[in-house]
């Protein structure tokens, strides 16, 4: 086994590299004095958040359905301007989200799936719920995202 | 764009909050400002219950993920963060264990106290003014790193360098030496 890290207060501070956060997590899942070491830090670093002031809920939105009614008024008074100077409004067309939940599609390569998605900032839902685009590992067939 | 554009602006609680406002209303580069500023307290607050650090990260994904899906399913009236992912995340992992207990595998050693829920504190009302009268005994510049830092969730320390005038190594080591003296009081 590595020896006990000594930086696990970098390691929840998010200041190690992925190189030895990798090693620091391997020997934290084999070592049960390190892993509540860990645990330990890791409440710590969040007992210093409530330190400098920064509650567990420090932002709150709520879905304004007013503000969207107030922009539709807006683009719909402009556009009556324009129509009054005789300038024609040029309109965009819709942009199509891009899907950033996908899933899956062989059990057996879930992990390689999983992982590739992440890395190109998909999030995978499994097991499936709804239908959602489905992430292919390059692995398997080219990274694609196909509809399901 | 629009986001990069409120980032370089300088993000502050109003860049959050604008942020928020957009993620509920679907734009998904709002949720990825959002994850990347708060995804590491979701993952300490599954390590503090003492989950192992590889299924802390993925239970942390998993948590944003349901967040994003309630979102587009309509069901997210409200966003607050980070307590709604941590609530969420820590759901998942406490499912978990129970799922492991009920299914007669190994007898799980005893888990940390029932963990307060996202709205509790970590600390009580005279372990916060002990820690923040420590705090204010500190020198005025790593009191001002200690709060760029932890006011700011998600902020490089490349960042709060920058803005404080030190190097990144500097900014890590008055960061420890905060931490040393504070957890000394905090475990007095």
């Amino acid at each position: 086994m590595q020896p006990h890290p000594d930086d696990l207060d970098l390691y929840v501070m998010g200041a190690v590299s992925d190189e030895r956060r990798e090693e620091i997590e391997a020997h934290v899942m084999a070592c049960a004095d390190c892993a509540a070491v860990l645990a330990r830090e890791a409440r710590l670093e969040l007992a210093l958040v409530e330190v400098a002031g920064a509650p567990i809920a420090s932002i709150r939105a709520s879905r304004r359905r007013p503000r969207r009614l107030l922009i539709a008024a807006g683009f719909l008074a402009a556009a009556g301007v324009a129509a009054l100077f005789g300038t024609r409004l040029r309109s965009r067309p819709p942009v199509a989200p891009t899907p950033i939940v996908v899933t899956c599609p062989l059990d057996n390569h879930a992990r390689a799936c999983v992982d590739q998605a992440r890395r190109h900032g998909l999030y995978v839902q499994y097991p499936i719920r709804r239908p959602v685009p489905i992430y292919e590992s390059p692995n398997l067939a080219g990274g694609v995202i196909a509809d399901n | 764009m629009r986001s990069r554009f409120r980032r370089l602006l300088g993000v502050g609680l109003l860049g959050t909050q604008t942020f928020a406002d957009d993620a509920l209303a679907g734009e998904d580069t709002a949720w990825q400002e959002l994850i990347a500023q708060h995804n590491q307290r979701v993952i300490l607050s599954l390590l503090a219950l003492g989950c192992d650090p590889r299924r802390a990260r993925e239970l942390a994904h998993d948590a944003w993920a349901r967040l994003v899906e309630q979102q587009r399913l309509g069901r997210l009236e409200r966003l607050e963060l980070p307590g709604l992912a941590i609530k969420q995340a820590r759901f998942l992992f406490f499912d978990e264990v129970r799922r492991r207990k009920s299914g007669g595998e190994e007898e799980l050693s005893a888990l940390p106290d029932p963990a307060p829920s996202a709205e509790e504190r970590y600390l009580t009302r005279v372990q916060l003014e002990r820690a923040r009268a420590a705090l204010a005994r500190c020198p005025e510049s790593a009191r001002r790193v200690f709060q760029i830092v932890y006011e700011n969730p998600g902020m490089p320390h490349a960042e709060a360098a920058a803005q404080v005038g030190l190097s990144v190594q500097r900014v890590r080591q008055i960061l420890c030496e905060v931490r040393k003296q504070l957890r000394a009081v905090l475990e007095e």
